[in-house]
């Protein structure tokens, strides 16, 4: 039961000397199960601000199985105050805002934390002026581990190679990309891929290393394709007047940690990719590395794929996917 | 325990709507709705035409129409009498004859249709007036039909195990394989009950003196080709990978419209009372979802499910005082309501504890399965009972009333609790399988 | 008498579209998913749309067919003492249902409308390659609550009428399940 918290009436002088007593209880939602990597760190932060806050804020974290909300609803549920945070992924949010598919689904744009960061800087007053139409602001936000092709059967060595192969990937930018080389883009559930693959229903998935060790893929799949195809990244979205409407002292707690939990994340999720990759690898998985050659065509391939799907896109998107070249200097 | 007296002013509610007659589907809406007045949440109104969405835009739930759709065109289409004949020639000797058919042509008919209360339609309205023509005793038919239609969601494709395996993501393929064993062992169970039974009292069966020849089994054999086919179409179909198991609903759907072409036996009335009734029983259990989830929506915003949660973590009981409790929730739960609500309903609630506790989930699936069994065939709300009253109706006996029904079910409602008894016991028959495929 | 017995027409014809169009939607999710299983396997190509299409379908075949299954007597309802329920009494009941199914009817209609007319303002759009509109198969929920609340409100109107005098145009209105002929079986059996 979370009523959007009335204003504070009693610390209005700013001389610290009538504390605010009321307890705030926020929802934050996220698509990530419970049990997920995601989910351990937004609980810290959430800890983190229990404790800075000596219980005054008290945020509960709402997985999609338990709220009745999807992924791609976050920014509508911020705009309602259903839920103050939202953790809202690129690609999901993309039918929100468009602009948004150029951070995560075009093939080799962005491909790490650094392009990541540099292409939100030179887009941000963009994404802010559409994020306020949702009273969203970002609190934190950072990037999940590369999105690399990985499969079952005998190792492949560049995307031609893949040709005729049915891979799995829920973004509509990859299927397009991946269509390109003659493979096989298939959607489907990500709950049915473990079995579909291990049957041959499908060839491989287009998904980050920490998503082959959280569904123990690693254990069906052969190979995987060491190429970064893209990243997904992650906004947590804050309701801006429930934002506003905390005391001075309990917003800044929330910045703080915020900021706390960003820089964690960014640091870890390389050693997290590590760490599965290692895994990967102890199950017998052959991580293939291309050579310099066939880089550079699938590069070119991209680049030319930029192009076209950026003459498809309406003029904010094609303007967005220009700003976010010169980011990265592509 | 202010939320346990919310809890239980919610059911009262809930049991008052019930009781006095209101549809079951509006009757859990219209308590979540009070609900949500009650504890003053805007949020929860907010959030209605999401709950509503998200319960309803579901690759997974078109398996529901599509295998309904499925079952009402074989038993509209005379496949399934044509197997039923077929199965009885080759085991009509057999102390119990054709009560061990009906069990055996359930636990088939189970395994395409996935729905228990399709395959109780399907089998009840050919083998009833049949066995009731030759003389067996009705207590026993029915039981058989009743009971034996409970497999149709332990024995895979079974829409439960999809509902239950996205709720909690676990895999559907490894849920299915799960309920394999079990259902066979719970098939063999209710075969050896029929089996005692008749042995001794003979009166309860008829004799067979005429011999079965050869060739009347081979014609056995091809009246149940149809039907084998399709199973084989869509087991085959998972086991290869050629189709995920909600696309097996559609092909099943279409080849069971091809054979009917094929044979000739399907017309266009015939497709259209089809449709209709698919268009009614599948509204009917879909309706009721979206019921369900408003109610477990409601456990969410009053804070009950994780005050529950918390409450039963801090008993402090051992997998098995915390399973016994889980079969009297059930028990209750499934009394009142269809199986698939019941999983959407207590999920959210346990699942974390089920987590914590270490119980296997794909065991614990396949106990939920049959638990959900249970509830097909427990009064007031049982799906089973009132379809076997209907076919029951249909053949004409006018004098048989629903209490005589439930009597006829209950040795296999204890049978079924012998069942979870057997799985608690030998965990290894839910869950080898799935770890060894 | 005469305008509810027609009004009564019209929601039927209504109820009966709406299963037609339910009917038509699990064909073609039959279709649609059939033909990406076959496509997928023989020619190695996959209609990617599907499975998004099948839930938009889903969503109809629900709220278009709800009001036919409930015209027809085949949505459940635990009778054991309603059924032992007679003359006067059993018409206050009915009465009191009524004005809660309807009012529920009416919460549902009212927040799926805001719902949808939230989709529509911020022109969301799903994240798939068809680049849907959300309000377009969002809104099939709003026009099936709303025949399902035209639906309720009859039956609450007749239902209130008979407690006044006996009259079979009432008695028809309120046992549409009867009338509407043809084949029965799902729907007597599921009434209980
Ligand atoms: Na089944
Ligand atoms: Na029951």
């Amino acid at each position: 039961a979370k009523s959007p918290p009335s204003p504070p009436q009693n610390d209005q002088a700013g001389d610290g000397s009538v504390v605010d007593s009321k307890v705030y209880k926020w929802d934050f939602f996220t698509y990530f199960s419970s049990a997920s990597t995601n989910a351990k760190f937004y609980n810290g932060f959430i800890a983190d601000v229990k404790e800075k806050s000596n219980g005054r804020l008290l945020i509960t974290l709402r997985t999609e199985g338990e709220v009745p909300y999807s992924a791609t609803e976050a920014l509508q549920i911020i705009a309602n105050n259903s839920v103050q945070i939202a953790d809202c992924d690129t690609g999901y949010i993309s039918g929100d805002i468009p602009e948004m598919q150029v951070i995560t689904g075009l093939p080799f744009l962005n491909k790490n934390q650094q392009d990541f960061l540099a292409i939100d800087k030179a887009l941000r007053p963009t994404l802010q002026n559409k994020l306020d139409k949702y009273n969203a602001k970002p609190l934190f936000i950072y990037n999940m581990p590369q999105q690399v092709v990985s499969g079952k059967g005998k190792t492949v060595n560049s995307y031609s190679e893949m040709a005729n192969k049915k891979i799995r990937t829920y973004s509509p930018v990859h299927q397009e990309f991946l269509a390109k080389f003659n493979i096989s883009p298939i959607s489907m559930t990500l709950n049915e891929v473990p079995s579909a693959i291990q049957r041959g229903v499908i060839d491989g998935i287009v998904t980050s290393s920490l998503s082959i060790t959280d569904y123990v893929l690693e254990e069906i799949c052969d190979w995987t394709y060491m190429k970064p195809l893209s990243i997904a990244c992650n906004y947590i979205v804050v309701n801006q007047s429930a934002l506003a409407e905390l005391p001075e002292d309990l917003r800044e707690i929330v910045i703080a940690a915020a900021a706390k939990c960003e820089a964690e994340l960014r640091q870890q999720m390389d050693e997290i990719e590590q760490s599965c990759f290692e895994k990967m690898k102890d199950a017998g998985m052959e991580l293939y590395y291309p050579n310099a050659e066939d880089q550079i065509n699938e590069d070119k391939v991209a680049a030319e794929f930029w192009e076209s799907w950026g003459q498809k896109q309406s003029p904010e998107v094609r303007k967005a996917l220009a700003i976010a070249r010169e980011a990265v200097g592509k | 325990m202010e939320w346990g007296l919310l809890f239980i002013s919610f059911l009262i509610v809930l049991f008052a709507l019930l009781f006095a007659g209101q549809w079951i589907a509006f009757a859990l809406g219209t308590c979540s709705i009070i609900g949500f007045y009650v504890i003053g949440s805007g949020v929860a109104f907010n959030s209605i035409g999401n709950v509503i969405w998200k319960n309803t835009n579901s690759l997974t739930l078109t398996a529901i129409p599509l295998f309904i759709f499925m079952g009402e065109i074989i038993l509209r289409s005379g496949i399934s009498g044509k197997f039923y004949n077929g199965v009885t020639a080759w085991i009509g000797k057999l102390p119990g004859g054709l009560l061990h058919s009906n069990i055996v042509a359930c636990a088939f008919f189970a395994a395409i249709t996935g729905s228990s209360v399709a395959t109780a339609a399907a089998i009840g309205s050919v083998a009833i007036p049949e066995q009731e023509k030759r003389g067996y005793n009705r207590k026993l038919v029915y039981g058989s039909i009743g009971g034996g239609g409970t497999l149709g969601i332990l024995i895979p494709p079974s829409i439960p195990f999809i509902i239950y395996g996205v709720l909690t993501e676990q895999s559907v393929a490894r849920l299915f394989m799960a309920g394999i064993i079990p259902g066979v062992v719970l098939a063999l169970i209710f075969m050896a009950f029929i089996f005692i039974r008749v042995k001794l009292n003979k009166s309860l069966a008829p004799h067979y003196e005429d011999k079965i020849t050869w060739s009347i089994r081979f014609k056995g054999l091809i009246d149940m080709f149809p039907l084998i086919f399709l199973i084989g179409i869509i087991l085959g179909g998972i086991y290869l990978g050629v189709m995920t198991p909600t696309e097996a609903a559609a092909i099943g759907a279409i080849f069971s419209i091809g054979l009917c072409l094929f044979y000739r036996t399907l017309n266009f009335k015939m497709f259209k009372t089809a449709l209709e009734n698919t268009v009614k029983t599948s509204c009917m259990v879909l309706f009721i979802i979206v019921g369900a989830s408003f109610l477990s929506y409601l456990m969410v915003v009053s804070g009950i499910n994780r005050e529950l949660t918390t409450w039963v973590v801090a008993q402090n009981f051992s997998i098995s005082g915390f399973l016994i409790l889980l079969v009297v929730i059930y028990f209750i739960l499934g009394c009142l309501m269809d199986g698939n609500a019941m999983i959407f309903l207590t999920m959210p609630v346990l699942w974390p504890i089920i987590v914590q506790m270490g119980i296997n989930p794909i065991w614990f699936g396949v106990f939920l399965v049959i638990m959900i069994e249970l509830a097909q065939i427990t009064p007031p709300v049982g799906l089973n009972l009132f379809v076997l009253h209907g076919v029951v109706r249909k053949t004409g006996i006018k004098d048989i009333g629903i209490g005589y029904i439930i009597m006829s079910c209950l040795p296999y409602f204890l049978l079924l609790l012998l069942m979870l008894l057997i799985i608690s016991i030998f965990p290894g028959l839910a869950t080898w399988l799935p770890a060894n495929m | 008498m005469k305008i509810l017995k027609m009004t009564n027409e019209i929601i039927g014809k209504l109820a009966l579209i709406g299963a037609l169009l339910a009917g038509v939607g699990v064909i073609c999710m039959m279709i649609l998913v059939g033909l990406d299983v076959v496509l997928r396997n023989l020619m190695n190509i996959s209609i990617m749309i599907s499975d998004e299409i099948s839930g938009y379908l889903l969503v109809a075949f629900i709220f278009f067919g709800v009001t036919f299954a409930m015209r027809t007597g085949a949505l459940l309802r635990i009778d054991f003492i309603y059924s032992k329920m007679r003359g006067y009494f059993k018409h206050i009941v009915d009465i009191i249902l009524y004005v809660v199914t309807l009012a529920y009817t009416l919460i549902l209609l009212k927040y799926s409308f805001i719902f949808v007319q939230n989709s529509f303002n911020f022109k969301t759009t799903s994240n798939s390659m068809l680049r849907v509109p959300m309000w377009i198969p969002q809104s099939v929920i709003v026009i099936g609550l709303f025949v399902l609340a035209l639906q309720i409100s009859i039956s609450l109107i007749a239902s209130i009428l008979t407690l006044f005098k006996e009259d079979n145009v009432l008695q028809s209105i309120l046992s549409n399940e009867e009338d509407d002929g043809e084949d029965q079986d799902f729907g007597e059996e599921a009434v209980f």
